[in-house]
């Protein structure tokens, strides 16, 4: 036979098959899309140098990696069901005497010719969905519209590339399978019952151990810190366990049902809940797939909506809610081997040497500093035990933090007193405290209320009102404001501590309070918007160094020991780093969500042609038992509606068990507003399952024609 | 007293386009009494299926009239129309109808489930029914399980559940070997003698030799009848047999 009879053949195939080739098509065009575009911006120069978009490239490839594993479990499913429903199909063709290797050139013929279509389709709308996501990185970044259109053809030949390998695979596995195939048992095998399903108990049982274990560290978890590797260990014991349980779990929950006769033998729920049983056979993965996705979904928009509208509440928090425009932090070390060994030099600055630098760094760039007040302090994580407090060494983040561990921010009373609306005395060895996130238990239950820290005694006095400070790291742990007698204290403190770790370590200077033992100084300018727009470079901080540096020359510091550490943030500076990270989360954010929905719609579509074609028998048998046409509409509707809002239930419900960890984890990135993540992760929810009904309606469509 | 009166009934299909009209029952005219065991005989095409259908009023008929215990079937609405065939009818079909996701026990307790009867009525009706149809032991296996006599005998037992005024069998013998076929016979002659009025629809002569009386269609009209009186099967088989014969062998004049 010739080639251009198969060709036509499988021309005419496809077209035949729309309802099964317009979804399988649309999936591929959609995914080589949205993984061309991933790819084009993780490579596009012109983005990586605008303004905010360095952060971009690196988050888009991580994308570009999640797409990837994506496009091929979706390829293979959409693929195996094909390959399903057209069996019989392959098997009549070689019924009527056609050879296997003509139904597999037949077969290569029609993946071919949908693979062509999805790839061109797909770099094409990848190409123009590409123009329209610059415009949007540009609006969102607030730079000026990069214009023109942009391909890439190294990133058009590695999307073509990489799909034609998936198809081409997905193809040899059609191949093999049409190879085993005995005609025969195929024609037999289309009256014979399905089986009942059984309950898996192992498998019950893991998906419940997994899901409460999942649940309960989700639900335990304290300490921001220990937050984000107990987020990850709940995420894959969740995912297990909703895997797990829809395949098993549901099975069990109805034959429960079923078990009861009270509940069983009535009208509506005999049929709902038999027919049940055996839709959650056919369906359990793909349902738990959807619930993960749109669980995906939800938490990946619900953070990074809160992070990217929340960015100037978090920029706030870090300049003392709103109080600052520009932090000066110093500290000033040199190093240096002598025989053998290494000696650090502290070397702090006066207050009054800052604030000359300060301002005439600030003068240069043409504004004023209207105040220049001292935020000096000292942060780190402690460790108390018998009244004791030393510094607590991390080793790694996936250690279990011991009790006792609480991260304090100590800072002077005449400090404290300047910045704060309520300011407070403290006697000799008294010190006053202040939890930095809302839901810290009193300092109490972890420090003693006499406690002795670097050597000094001290007794906790009060509590005071809250201030809005940062510690030098992120939350790890609760987080206490720690506010001493005087300077002096302070500084008695931090020598006490230095000599500390000096003794543990004998003296290795390699081991030094780093970091930490610098003094902060609050700034407000006259003109921040001004500044904002004059330091667009972020030259301001050069320039501080550059003065600084020449400082210590003068100071008779030898220039190549010289580690004179001056870090200066501006609300600018941070606002434009946090809407280059979180805008371009929040963007990957919408892009994954589009490829998760767009899988999310192809499992359901795929679901609802396959029960449409298995439940027309069961329908026509209902009605001539004695039920009537809208009866029976009804209870196949009643069983729909469940199967479909069952993921999104689970979903939904994941979603809450999760809410109390990742606001924690969005604490460790300063976002300290839980109205607003409660709102983002409420909107996510009724967005998503107003999409998701969108879809419904859409496919169930479909599912009615075929059951009429 | 008759059960069923089927009188002067005429069913039309229109193709859609109005064009051609085919008459697939041009008057057809016949009573069953109550207690009765009637096979309804006649070639492919001859409109036994149609009529069927109009008896189980799911089609309704283009002129004449259905009456069931005196109630005309095309007066019920269609509203109630479900629930009444539920209350009065019981179906045997050929390819038994049973629901794959059922057990043998839920298949035949569906009728009643769907006619609202308490969950703790059903085992002592269910009970009966399944001991005289010999699948007592079968009630919690799957229909997959079991084999094309027993899913028979599974739906005869779901029609009877209901205690229904009629039996309305379509070639219940038809997807059935011949042990099979003998049995399920003998079950609709047990369940016959003991009252039931069975109204079946078949092609085969061995099953319409178990019946009191057998109906002969041809054309859409009741060509002859035959009743059973004193003959014995093998008897009734003959006749009947004769009868196939002279109706296709032309057998013009009556």
């Amino acid at each position: 036979m010739k080639l251009g009879l198969f060709f036509r053949l499988a021309c005419s195939n496809i077209k035949k098959n729309h309802q099964l080739y317009v979804p399988h098509i649309l999936a591929g065009t959609g995914l080589v899309g949205v993984f061309y575009v991933m790819l084009t911006l993780a490579n596009d120069e012109r983005i990586e140098n605008i303004k905010g978009g360095y952060a971009i490239p690196a988050i888009m490839g991580i994308g570009c990696a999640v797409v990837a594993i994506l496009s091929v479990i979706l390829v293979f499913f959409t693929n195996s069901f094909l390959m399903k429903q057209r069996t019989r199909e392959y098997g009549m063709y070689n019924v009527l005497g056609m050879e296997k290797r003509h139904v597999g050139r037949i077969m290569f013929f029609e993946n071919l010719i949908s693979t062509a279509i999805s790839l061109v389709s797909g770099v094409l709308f990848g190409i123009l969905v590409y123009k329209l996501c610059c415009l949007f990185i540009c609006k969102m970044l607030h730079v000026e519209t990069i214009l023109g259109f942009y391909v890439d053809p190294m990133c058009i030949l590695k999307t073509v590339g990489g799909f034609i390998a998936m198809y081409f695979a997905a193809f040899l596995w059609n191949r093999f399978r049409l190879a085993r195939l005995r005609p025969v048992e195929l024609l037999a095998s289309a009256g014979a019952g399905e089986k009942e399903p059984k309950v898996k108990w192992i498998l019950l049982v893991i998906g419940l151990a997994t899901l409460g274990a999942g649940y309960y560290i989700a639900l335990t978890t304290e300490s921001p810190l220990k937050a984000i590797p107990d987020f990850f260990k709940a995420v894959v014991l969740v995912i297990i366990g909703t895997y797990a349980l829809f395949l098993a779990g549901s099975i069990a929950f109805l034959k429960l049902l079923r078990k009861n006769k009270g509940f069983y033998y009535r009208r509506k729920n005999m049929i709902a809940v038999s027919d049940l049983l055996y839709r959650m056979k056919q369906n359990a993965v793909g349902l738990a797939s959807i619930a993960i996705l749109a669980t995906g979904v939800i938490v990946m928009m619900s953070t990074t909506v809160c992070l990217y509208t929340g960015t100037e509440e978090t920029i706030k928090t870090y300049f003392l809610d709103g109080d600052a425009d520009i932090f000066v932090r110093t500290v000033c070390r040199y190093s240096e081997e002598k025989d053998g060994k290494w000696e650090s030099h502290h070397f702090q600055l006066s207050e009054e040497e800052v604030r000359k630098l300060t301002e005439k760094t600030v003068e240069k760039f043409g504004s004023k500093v209207v105040s220049f007040k001292p935020m000096r302090n000292f942060s780190d994580v402690f460790h108390f035990e018998n009244g004791k407090g030393s510094i607590y060494e991390m080793h790694s983040s996936f250690v279990t933090i011991p009790a006792g561990t609480v991260q304090l921010i100590i800072l002077p009373m005449e400090d404290y007193n300047g910045l704060s609306k309520q300011p407070v005395t403290l006697a000799d060895g008294e010190v006053g405290w202040f939890a930095l996130s809302g839901n810290s238990p009193a300092i109490t239950k972890t420090v003693p209320e006499q406690f002795t820290i670097g050597g000094q005694s001290f007794r906790i006095a009060k509590e005071v009102k809250k201030l809005s400070l940062t510690p030098s790291e992120a939350y790890t742990t609760d987080t206490y404001g720690l506010v001493v007698p005087s300077i002096e204290s302070l500084e008695a403190i931090i020598d006490g501590l230095d000599r500390e770790l000096q003794e543990k370590y004998n003296g290795d200077s390699r081991y030094y309070l780093y970091g930490s033992a610098h003094y902060t100084y609050s700034v407000q300018v006259a003109d921040a918007k001004k500044l904002a727009e004059v330091d667009t470079e972020m030259e301001m901080e050069s320039t501080f160094g550059m003065y600084l540096r020449d400082r210590m020359d003068e100071l008779g510091y030898n220039e190549d020991h010289t580690d004179g550490y001056a870090f200066w943030d501006s609300t600018w500076r941070m606002r434009n780093e946090l809407f280059a990270i979180y805008g371009s989360l929040f963007f990957l954010g919408i892009l994954l969500s589009m490829v998760f929905l767009f899988a999310t719609a192809l499992i359901i579509y795929y679901k609802q042609i396959s029960e449409g074609y298995d439940d027309r028998g069961r329908f026509q048998i209902l009605q001539k038992v004695g039920m009537t046409q809208s009866e029976t509409k009804g209870t196949i509707r009643r069983q729909i509606l469940i199967v479909f809002f069952l993921p999104l239930l689970t979903a939904v419900v994941h979603m809450l068990v999760a809410y109390p960890v990742i606001r924690k984890l969005l604490q460790l990135l300063m976002m300290p507003n839980d109205k607003l993540f409660l709102t983002c992760t409420g909107l996510t929810i009724v967005a998503f399952a107003l999409i998701y009904m969108v879809i419904y309606r859409l496919t169930a469509r479909t599912y009615y024609r075929i059951v009429r | 007293m008759s059960i069923l009166e089927v009188s002067n009934l005429q069913k039309v299909y229109t193709t859609r386009f109005g064009g051609n009209k085919v008459q697939a029952l041009s008057n057809v005219t016949f009573t069953v009494e109550k207690g009765e065991y009637v096979a309804i005989m006649g070639e492919s095409g001859s409109g036994k299926t149609t009529l069927l259908n109009i008896l189980a009023a799911l089609d309704r008929p283009t002129a004449g009239k259905v009456l069931l215990e005196g109630k005309e079937l095309s007066g019920i609405k269609e509203s109630e129309m479900a629930t009444f065939r539920r209350e009065n009818l019981g179906f045997v079909f050929q390819e038994f109808n049973l629901l794959d996701t059922f057990s043998i026990r839920d298949n035949i307790l569906l009728p009643l489930v769907l006619n609202g009867a308490k969950p703790s009525e059903l085992e002592g009706k269910l009970a009966p029914i399944a001991e005289r149809l010999g699948i007592s032991d079968l009630l919690a296996k799957f229909p997959y399980e079991v084999s094309g006599g027993q899913k028979q005998r599974t739906a005869v037992a779901r029609a009877l559940i209901t205690d229904p005024k009629l039996i309305l069998a379509d070639e219940p013998t038809g997807a059935l070997d011949s042990k099979s076929t003998d049995d399920l016979l003998r079950v609709f002659r047990d369940i016959n003698s003991q009252g039931q009025t069975i109204l079946m629809v078949t092609h085969s002569t061995k099953a319409a030799s178990h019946a009191s009386r057998v109906l002969f269609i041809r054309d859409g009209e009741v060509f002859h009848q035959i009743y059973r009186g004193d003959s014995t099967n093998e008897q009734l088989y003959q006749k009947i047999s004769d009868t196939l014969t002279l109706l296709t062998t032309g057998g013009e004049n009556r």
